[in-house]
Parts: structure tokens; sequence; C-alpha cells
């Protein structure tokens, strides 16, 4: 072809190539075109000379599909936790998303950054059910994999998955009863690591790969995971779980009322300059699930434009003195611990089923 | 005397004849015709800009981009006239939209290898009789014929993008 129509039609390609980047739409196909596929193509063209036909002539090219090695680990399910449970199952996918089968090898990592470690910690796959049943673990062909050494002779190693399968895999492990402290966490990092079906490890194929367009390189398309040996294409893919123990909460709520001036209960309800208010304060510990409290302290500063009824604290209807005089006599002072402030200590530990402590002050308004 | 010289004058006739039908034949020569699968990249710039590239098909995945490109090359020296360029989309391949081009040809599609029509006439059967259009990943050739003759030693290209599936 003559240089002019060649500049002309490379021009309209790429008029077109560029036309086309703005919605080539994201292609996702049932079923990728296996590793090692031949993928031939021949172009056939018909022709006259003067007027006579001639016999076609073909064009012919081929390439190997190359093999993608893609597992993808995907957190399912991370369990509510308690301190002490025993058996919590967190459960993980794992996905052959390359287009040829593969092997994994599983890792369980539980990184050192985090509060705590289950124990006792068992790795099932699952054997085809896809449900996990704590009382019969083996149930449904399920499989124990063995954590040990991350290696082809793995025991329960997932075997032969197909372009596209997955597997369900579960970390069975126990919270344990001391060293863990409400709100605590726990990490769990699963890791799958590709290996030929045949068993033996995958070379990473270099950037270059094979310079014959019909020889099958390997390819890792696997994406960067949250473990710390888990890198962007190094054949490896991982997930992690963040297992959390409630945190034990005691709730706060307090209310007001206007009250007669000697403090009994009034008729007039009007916050007016000079009346007395009647602030009432209650702790609800339902919200100790974990561990029993203690040492509980209650300060509350006054109001601004507001000033404290001397002799007015009381701790579930029994008086207070406003003095530092703990212990011994009450658990109360006002602006001895802490300037303008009524502080109340609650003697004794309260746990979720304690009841309430209430306690009250009145000021009065300037 | 007379005859042999009209022997030598026929003789000399026929190798005259030879040489212009040997000449007529290196002056027709069959078209080549070269397919080229190459790998569309794209490359993001340090500027954010995309950087479309043409590589070697070495590595090819599922979902990535192959350029087809049809080189016809006449290589004689009389123009080549009809000339019509047929491509089956391989199997594995999927056509993509508006991709195809080629200078100086019509460009039609076929959804079954046999019936060729132009992209907004193409129908697919259904199987309660009735049709619908055909999406441009369900043609299964392309083919281009050229408006005007090859002309004497000189050539081209016509093109087309298709993803792997």
């Amino acid at each position: 072809m003559k240089m002019h129509n060649t500049r002309i039609s490379l021009g309209l390609y790429l008029a077109g190539l560029i036309g086309l980047l703005a919605f080539t739409p994201a292609v996702t196909f049932a079923q990728d075109t296996a590793a090692d596929t031949d993928v031939s193509n021949t172009a056939t063209v018909s022709y006259e000379f003067d007027g006579a036909p001639q016999p076609d002539e073909t064009g012919e090219e081929s390439f190997e599909v190359d093999a993608r090695v893609q597992p993808v680990v995907t957190l399912d399910n991370a369990p509510e936790i308690t301190i002490g449970e025993d058996d919590t199952v967190t459960e993980f996918t794992v996905t052959n998303s390359g287009n040829q089968t593969q092997d994994f090898i599983i890792d369980l990592v539980q990184p050192t950054d985090d509060d705590f470690d289950l124990e006792n910690v068992v790795v099932y796959r699952d054997g085809g059910d896809g449900v996990f049943d704590p009382d019969d673990p083996l149930g449904g062909d399920d499989i124990v994999i063995v954590i040990s050494t991350q290696d082809e002779t793995q025991v329960g190693r997932i075997d032969d998955i197909a372009a596209g399968d997955d597997v369900t895999v579960w970390v069975v492990g126990d919270v344990p009863e001391t060293g863990v402290d409400p709100d605590d966490s726990v990490d769990l990092d699963l890791i799958a690591t590709a290996f030929k079906s045949d068993g033996s490890g995958i070379e990473v194929a270099t950037s270059a790969g094979s310079a014959d367009i019909d020889t099958v390189d390997t390819v890792f398309a696997d994406a960067d995971g949250p473990a710390t040996v888990d890198d962007a294409t190094d054949g490896q893919a991982s997930d992690d779980a963040t297992l959390t123990t409630p945190d034990d909460t005691i709730s706060v709520t307090k209310g007001a009322e206007v009250r007669n001036s000697d403090g009994s209960g009034g008729a007039d309800q009007f916050y007016l300059p000079g009346e007395r208010v009647r602030y009432t304060i209650t702790l609800d510990y339902s919200g100790l699930d974990e561990e029993d409290a203690s040492n509980i302290v209650m300060a509350d500063p006054i109001p601004a434009n507001t000033t404290y009824v001397a002799g007015s604290i009381t701790l579930n209807t029994v008086a207070q003195t406003d003095a530092d005089d703990d212990p011994g006599t009450d658990f109360s002072d006002f602006g001895a611990t802490t300037a303008d402030t009524v502080t109340v200590v609650i003697q004794g530990t309260r746990n979720s089923s304690s009841s309430d402590d209430v306690i009250t002050f009145d000021v009065t308004i300037d | 005397m007379l005859m042999q010289k009209q022997f030598s004058l026929l003789a000399g006739l026929s190798v005259l004849i030879a040489s212009v039908l040997t000449a007529q034949e290196a002056k027709r020569q069959p078209l080549s015709l070269e397919v080229r699968a190459e790998l569309e990249t794209v490359r993001i710039q340090p500027d954010g800009r995309r950087l479309v590239e043409l590589v070697s098909a070495e590595k090819v995945l599922p979902g990535e981009t192959i350029v087809y490109t049809i080189t016809y090359t006449n290589p004689g020296e009389i123009p080549a006239e009809n000339v019509v360029i047929n491509n089956p989309v391989p199997e594995e391949m999927m056509y993509l939209d508006g991709s195809a081009v080629g200078e100086g040809t019509q460009i039609d599609f076929s959804v079954d290898g046999e019936t060729y029509g132009k992209s907004a006439d193409l129908v697919v059967s259904l199987s309660d009789g009735t049709t619908r259009p055909a999406e441009p990943g369900e043609y299964r050739a392309v083919r281009w014929t050229l408006v005007e003759d090859i002309p004497a030693n000189s050539s081209g290209f016509v093109r087309y993008r298709a993803i792997l599936r």
C-alpha cells in the first residue's frame, strides 16, 4: 500500500479505537476460554484477473490461550463471638477465577498485631453440601485441612478445582476465657496458594513470558490481599476476618424536674430563676455482657447558671454527704473530688443482672 | 530454401509466443493474505492519559482484546478485481461492536457464516419463530468487499477487534 493510504487507514483505525474506548463494556463470560486453547483465525480472499476468477487465497494465524492463575478468597461470614465461646465458625470461600483446573493449598494465619488468638483452630473444607454442622463437623464429606506447612503434600488441600468453581472453607476455633477483654479483636487471615493440579508448584511467569505466541504462559492475575505474605500477582489470595468480643457498656440516663424550694414534689413546673431542679441519674448495667464492672464512678458537673443545693445528693434514695468522707460514711461528695461536680462512687461490683443505681441531686436556677 | 526460411520463422515465432506467455505469467501472481493477531494493551501514562498499544499476542488471557489485521498484497503487475476478503470470527472470540475497518471497502457481517448484511439488517431467529436484531458479539464472520481494484504491486489491510471469551 502507498504510504499515503497507510496513514489514512491508521488514522481511521485510531479514530475508531478512541471512540470505542469510551463505551467498551466490561465483558464477562460465563466460561473463560480454557488455557492451552488454540485460537486459529483463517481469512480468505477471492478475486479476479482480467475478469477471470482466480483460486481463493488464505492467510492463517493462531495463538495459544495462556493460563491465568487467579485464586480469590472471600470472607463470607464472621461470627459474633463472646469471651470463652467454643467452636466459633468463620466462613470463607476459595474460588478458582483462572481458566484452568487448579489445586489450592490453604494456610491460616493469626496475625500478632491483634488482641488475642483463637485456640484449638481447625480448618474444614466443604465436602459438597455447603453446610457446616458443629455437632458433626465432618458430615457431608467435609474434610479437615491440616495447617502445618504450606506445601503440596498438605493434608486436606483443595484438589482439582475447575476453572470458575469454588469451595467453602470453615475456620473453627475457641475464644479463650482468660486474657480476653470486652471489645478485643482477633484477626484471621485465610490464604490460598495456587498449585498446578498435578501438585507441582507453579512457576511465576516472567513479565516477558515466551516470545512464541504458540506457547502457553502462566500469568498470575490475583489481587493484593490483606495477609502480609499475599501480594498482587503472586499466585496467592487472602481475605481476613476480624472477630470482636462485645464491648461492655453501662448506660447512663439523666432527667430533670422542678421541685418545691424544700425539695418536695411541687406543682410548679416552670424552669424559672430561683426554682429548685432535681436531676435524676440512672446507671443501667444490663450491657455488661462479658465481665463484672467495678470502681464505677459517676461524675456530673453542675450546669452553668445553677447553684448546688447543699446536702441534696442521694444514692438509691439514701442521703449522702457533700464531704469527701468515703469510705465509711457514704460514697459521694460535691466539689471535693472535682470542683463544682457531683461525684458518686459505686461500691462493689455490678454485672448485667444488677439493679440500676439511681442518683439524685438538686440545684437552684440562678 | 523457402521451406527452411519458413521453418525458422515459425520457430522464431514460437519462441516469441513463449516469452510473451512467460511475461504474462510474471504479471499475474496470486494475491497473498497475511493475518496478524496482536494484543491491545492500555497503559496509563504518568499524566493519566491512556496509551493504547498493540503488542505481539504472546500472552493472551480471557477478556483481553485482540486486534486482527489482515494484510492483502498483489505482488503481480496487473490489478486484482472484485476482491472480497472473508474472515470467520474464531469461535473463542467475540467481535467488538464497530471495530471493523478497511479503507475503500464495504463491510458486511454474518451471524451464520452464509448470509451477509449490514449490522442493522442482521437478525437472529428465536425458537418461537420470531427474530430479534443480532448483537455484534454474535457476528460469526466479517466480509470486506473492496470497492476498487487492488493495483499492481500494492497492498493494504483490513482490521477488527475481538475479545477472547
